[in-house]
């Protein structure tokens, strides 16, 4: 030992070839080392991020929703309720409140197709029951009602006598026409007439014109008893609009007796009718127009929802919805707070139309909360129709931001770092902070994230590099 | 004392193994100092090569600027520097320079316009060499 001692301490160039050759190895070490510590920890890495399995399971609006139901109404027009109380608007039961609609526009119709005589009589008939004499009866070229009336071309009843008698002939004449409009607004009964002749009887010359309603029931509209020779003379009578209430075919009768004073065929009596029409102004168009109101809240909403449920006792009435907007200071025709709509092909059919607003929705109150909405429907028709409400919602929400749902399936505790909202207009990062543990499901809610409306899609990011995504349509 | 001296610098074998020794001990120093540094500098770029993680959270058909834009998060252990942006192998410019350090995040716009229903490849690459890649349809 102390010769191999003595040996080693002679020989120099031993001693540093050791340290050369020990420091080499310790910066070999050193690589070698270094190469497996980083490629160890990025290995970690690698499958630390492979192990990881975060999923989103749901992502819903956090906040507070109130609804309210109208409590007043007020009719516009001559819209009229006629059952049903604002009670009945509170769900959607079939229990409706009920408002009429009234004629809004009105059409004038004169439905005797020949009334001036101006060519001929087409469409008039005459019968005759003859007393005695001798009845003649049609068109009159020669002679009509005069200026302002419809001049010449007129209707004749002559009763002419005979030798052994005078004339005595009652004479009908009657025309028909079709009127289906309902019970119209006004009717008016004009004509003229002229009792000619060489010999009229001072009494019993009569001139009556009657209606024949559908059912067949009769009314009188105008009397006249004549005393004597009368020249044209132009009548305008008020007709109860009553007698129109039927629809079909209704018939005017020109019933008139004639009856001259003296025998002889050179004595006659001769009545003559013009301008012989009905003029009936009818609704043509009829509108219901209802406001209802209430008061809600005056939080910060974030969404207004309003719905109307409701049907029409009759098919494709014109229909608009409207929210009254504060900020405008009046009903919108466009956009946010107006519904337009066609109503059912098939009447009475319940129908649920809404709108959710999420653009500035707190337009639509005023400083107390206060809100109006306006049903209106309209429709060209001659039937008058109802508005069936069965369910009127005024509902808001105010957003408390937005409710995440988590999952780690996998098997590492995993660390959130970033939040992605997406719509088709913005891509919005969130900063995140969450641990999740192995197998945990994390509720995490967040006040400052506001959900888009409609489609979106919802991304978490974890520390590692993962990713999950949620889609909602 | 004076006499020590004297014979110290009358002595003049005793110089050269010293001059020796230290010439030997400047170069096994010098050369030792070397080797570390290339040490150091091997394992620095091979470690950095190896930590390089870049991951793409979230890519944008913008429609109101016409581009790309990527966000990217540097989940690695070193800094990223991107150098060069390819769509469908095409190179694009983009926001440069580009830098993300540890754990750091942020957009990286590309100015290349694109049309609904596109369908583009998109490579990153960083200085070092590594890259991400993938296939995205425009909406």
């Amino acid at each position: 030992m102390q010769a191999i001692m003595k040996r080693l301490k002679h020989d120099k160039r031993a001693v540093s070839n050791a340290i050369v050759v020990m420091l080499s190895l310790v910066l070999v070490v050193i690589i070698v080392a270094n190469v497996v510590l980083w490629s160890y920890q990025m290995n970690q890495l690698d499958w630390e991020k492979m192990q990881e399995d975060v999923k989103i399971t749901d992502v819903a609006r956090v906040g507070e929703a109130w609804s309210y139901n109208p409590s007043g109404y007020a009719p516009s027009g001559s819209t009229s309720l006629v059952s049903g109380s604002i009670s009945n608007l509170t769900s959607d039961d079939g229990v409706d409140m009920i408002f009429r609609s009234y004629g809004s526009s009105t059409t004038v119709t004169y439905p005797i197709t020949n009334m001036n005589f101006t060519g001929d009589a087409t469409g008039w008939t005459t019968t005759t029951s003859v007393v005695s004499g001798t009845a003649t009866s049609g068109y009159d070229s020669a002679d009509g009602n005069p200026s302002p009336g419809s001049g010449v071309g007129s209707y004749y009843h002559n009763g002419t006598g005979t030798v052994p008698k005078v004339a005595d002939i009652n004479f009908t004449t009657e025309t028909s026409l079709n009127y289906t409009y309902g019970t119209p607004v006004s009717v008016y009964l004009s004509y003229a007439y002229k009792l000619s002749g060489t010999s009229i009887a001072a009494t019993g010359n009569s001139l009556i014109i009657r209606l024949v309603k559908p059912d067949l029931t009769t009314t009188d509209l105008d009397t006249v008893s004549f005393t004597g020779a009368v020249a044209w003379t132009y009548k305008t009578i008020v007709v109860d609009t009553t007698h129109f209430s039927q629809s079909g075919t209704y018939e005017l009768r020109v019933l008139n007796r004639i009856l001259t004073a003296v025998k002889g065929t050179a004595n006659y009596a001769q009545l003559n009718f013009d301008d012989i029409g009905l003029k009936i102004t009818y609704n043509s168009e009829y509108t219901m127009e209802v406001e209802f109101t209430e008061t809600s809240n005056t939080e910060d909403w974030t969404q207004l929802i309003w719905t109307v449920d409701s049907a029409w006792t009759i098919s494709s009435v014109n229909v608009t919805l409207q929210l009254y907007n504060y900020t405008l200071n009046g009903y919108p025709t466009s956009g946010n707070g107006y519904i337009a709509y066609t109503s059912d092909d098939i009447p009475n059919t319940d129908e649920a139309k809404n709108q959710t607003i999420t653009v500035n929705p707190t337009d639509f109150r005023n400083a107390t909360g206060y809100w109006r909405m306006k049903i209106k429907g309209v429709k060209a028709t001659d039937t008058q129709f109802d508005f069936k409400a069965d369910w009127i919602e005024f509902k808001v929400v105010s957003d408390g931001g937005t409710l995440f749902t988590f999952e780690n399936a996998g098997s590492l505790t995993s660390h959130v770092v970033s939040l992605w909202v997406i719509n088709s207009t913005n891509h919005r990062r969130y900063d995140a902070n969450l641990f999740m543990n192995a197998g945990e499901e994390a509720v995490y809610i967040r006040a400052d994230i506001r959900l888009p409306s409609g489609a979106f899609i919802a991304k978490v990011v974890t520390e590692r590099g993962n990713l999950a995504v949620f889609a909602r349509n | 004392m004076i006499k020590k001296l004297k014979r110290f610098f009358r002595d003049k074998r005793g110089i050269t193994p010293v001059l020796s020794n230290l010439l030997l001990t400047v170069v096994a120093v010098a050369v030792m100092a070397l080797a570390t540094s290339a040490t150091y500098v091997i394992t620095t770029n091979l470690r950095e090569n190896m930590s390089e993680r870049l991951f793409v959270e979230d890519l944008w058909f913008n429609n109101s600027t016409g581009n790309i834009d990527v966000y990217l998060s540097n989940v690695g252990k070193v800094a990223i520097h991107v150098s060069a942006v390819y769509i469908n192998h095409t190179s694009q410019s983009f926001t440069s320079p580009f830098n993300l350090e540890i754990g750091g995040r942020g957009w990286l716009n590309i100015s290349k316009s694109w049309s609904p229903g596109d369908l583009i490849y998109l490579d990153i690459v960083t200085t070092r060499g590594s890259h991400v890649a993938g296939y995205y349809e425009a909406p």
